[in-house]
């Protein structure tokens, strides 16, 4: 049983055929608790892929079906959005409000939800991402990491099944970036949300179940992170750049040097070394 | 981001922080009755020690009350010099060229500002001390009648909160562009005009494309929490106006007669 199915989805925000499609028969499955990393270069089309999955486009070609429900339907639409919460990458510009509770509120306000149950949701997800006691804080001046971490509670104040992040660290300073990181590993680990996360750094995809490569609009690849992120030939080819440890791998081996295996993060290529010496 | 931007919320609990925000922009639109009709220096001492008085209640720093209304001093001088030097030319003490400053155009100058400074610091204390959420449902509360001529009142009130929280983001991002231009070699610093204005251009367009952008991606993160524009959102429960509520609307509405009264 598949949580998301989609089959050979195509798009184009042209409305001539001529000029390209930003989705070229995309067919992608994944199944519930499941994380799965989609890479890609800008303009390779996981972005449109990902506004796919919460229905933020139409459906040109192509069938998908989230949890059940047909996304070319239009009466699915909303029940697909509750399904399926995203987090876009800018977090400036996913505010409603300068109060980090109102803003937490939005959205089950707007599936007709009011009074102690929204309140209960907030603090919940406050703590979720762990950061009680900023409900009257105000979203401006947080950091860039703590901002990230608010959009990700108002989005599982919905309490989707699925959770898109569309690019959600690419704004954000090393230390931002981590927290979010951290987020979304505890959100892994917990197995109930299946992640979806769309970036371009083949470093973050290692912590993924499996990773999809794209490159214009298409799918180019899937797989775990290790065969993946360590298949040189298919990141090349996606205008990639491997993770820095698989990288080192293979410098190493051509210098001579040769690991037991390929390690795909940083930890990982420490822990290869230090026996060496 | 440096600092809270000008002009949003500031958490609190003054007695302005609590007052109900339907009461609030009540008040301030009685406010704004009054400011309007006082003419006389009795009315203007009433408004002025008024609005003195409320920024006084919220608790908040003077500069930040006062921050956005401070902000428009040019503008206040030009209004000022307009009207001192064309509002009345047939009582003009001398004669320049266009310029007939007279006696008259000098109080009526220095009565729009007054007023304007005013409304805008009233403005700045109501959303200062009320959360946006609970002023957009204060507004669509306020604007229900004309819900019946069929314009889209929800919808109404959610532009003018959005639009009033991103303002002051605007205008950080202005001042962004417009340091990003200088140091292409655009001369807004010049004194010849007609450099200024040609600089204006490229700051301009950005601005606008880039709010656009910003547009563009909030309405997508909306609808992506499920914002449906024109189902209406559920009406947090409608608590009656309490005492202090009451007590508001009263004391504006006394300055209200005050001020329309003839002396």
């Amino acid at each position: 049983m598949y949580i998301i199915r989609a089959d050979n989805l195509r798009h184009s925000y042209w409305r001539s055929a001529s000029a390209g499609y930003s989705l070229d028969g995309v067919s992608l499955t994944v199944q519930p608790g499941e994380m799965l990393a989609i890479l890609g270069r800008n303009g390779s089309g996981k972005t449109t892929l990902a506004r796919h999955l919460n229905v933020l486009v139409p459906i040109q070609e192509g069938e998908l079906t989230v949890a059940g429900l047909d996304a070319r339907q239009q009466s699915n639409v909303w029940k697909i959005r509750r399904t399926c919460g995203m987090v876009f990458q800018n977090p400036d510009n996913q505010f409603v409000s300068s109060v980090v509770e109102e803003d937490l509120a939005f959205g089950p306000e707007n599936y007709g939800e009011s009074g102690d149950a929204v309140a209960e949701r907030v603090r919940r997800v406050l703590e979720a991402v762990g950061m009680s006691g900023f409900e009257r804080r105000s979203p401006h001046l947080l950091s860039g990491g703590q901002k990230q971490r608010i959009a990700i509670a108002g989005v599982l104040a919905l309490d989707p099944q699925v959770l898109i992040l569309d690019e959600a660290t690419a704004m954000l300073d090393p230390q931002g970036r981590q927290e979010v990181l951290e987020i979304l590993r505890r959100l892994r680990d917990g197995g109930e949300k299946t992640l979806v996360m769309i970036t371009h750094y083949a470093e973050e995809a290692a912590m993924a179940h499996r990773v999809a490569v794209m490159e214009g609009g298409k799918l180019l690849g899937e797989g775990p992170p290790r065969q993946v992120l360590a298949d040189r030939e298919l990141l090349d080819r996606a205008g990639l750049l491997p993770p820095m440890a698989v990288r080192a791998f293979y410098d190493l081996e051509r210098e001579g040097i040769r690991l037991p295996a390929c390690p795909l993060t940083m930890e990982e290529l420490v822990d290869m070394l230090c026996p060496l010496s | 981001m440096t600092g809270l931007p000008a002009g949003l919320y500031q958490p609190g609990d003054s007695v302005l922080h609590r007052l109900d925000p339907r009461a609030k922009l009540l008040a301030l639109f009685l406010l704004l009755g009054a400011v309007i009709a006082a003419d006389n220096l009795l009315g203007c001492a009433a408004v002025l020690l008024f609005v003195g008085w409320i920024v006084g209640l919220s608790g908040l720093p003077l500069g930040t009350a006062l921050g956005s209304a401070a902000r428009l001093r040019w503008f206040f001088l030009l209004i000022f010099l307009m009207n001192l030097f064309f509002y009345a030319p047939e009582e003009a003490w001398a004669v320049w060229w266009v310029f007939r400053p007279s006696g008259k155009g000098l109080v009526q100058g220095a009565l729009v500002v007054f007023r304007v400074f005013l409304l805008l610091a009233a403005g700045n204390v109501l959303t200062l001390t009320t959360p946006p959420m609970a002023l957009t449902d204060g507004m669509e509360w306020l604007l229900k009648p004309l819900g019946r001529l069929k314009i889209p009142v929800g919808q109404v009130a959610m532009i003018l909160s959005v639009a009033i929280q991103f303002i002051p983001v605007l205008l950080e991002e202005t001042e962004t562009i417009r340091r990003a231009q200088m140091a292409r070699g655009a001369r807004f610093d010049s004194s010849r005009l007609w450099e200024k204005a040609g600089a204006v251009l490229p700051l301009v367009v950005p601005v606008f494309l880039a709010a656009f952008q910003r547009a563009d991606e909030l309405a997508l993160a909306m609808e992506a929490r499920g914002y449906r524009p024109g189902l209406p959102r559920p009406r947090k429960e409608e608590r009656p106006f309490r005492r202090a509520d009451w007590m508001a609307l009263s004391v504006c509405v006394l300055l209200c007669v005050l001020a329309f009264a003839p002396v």
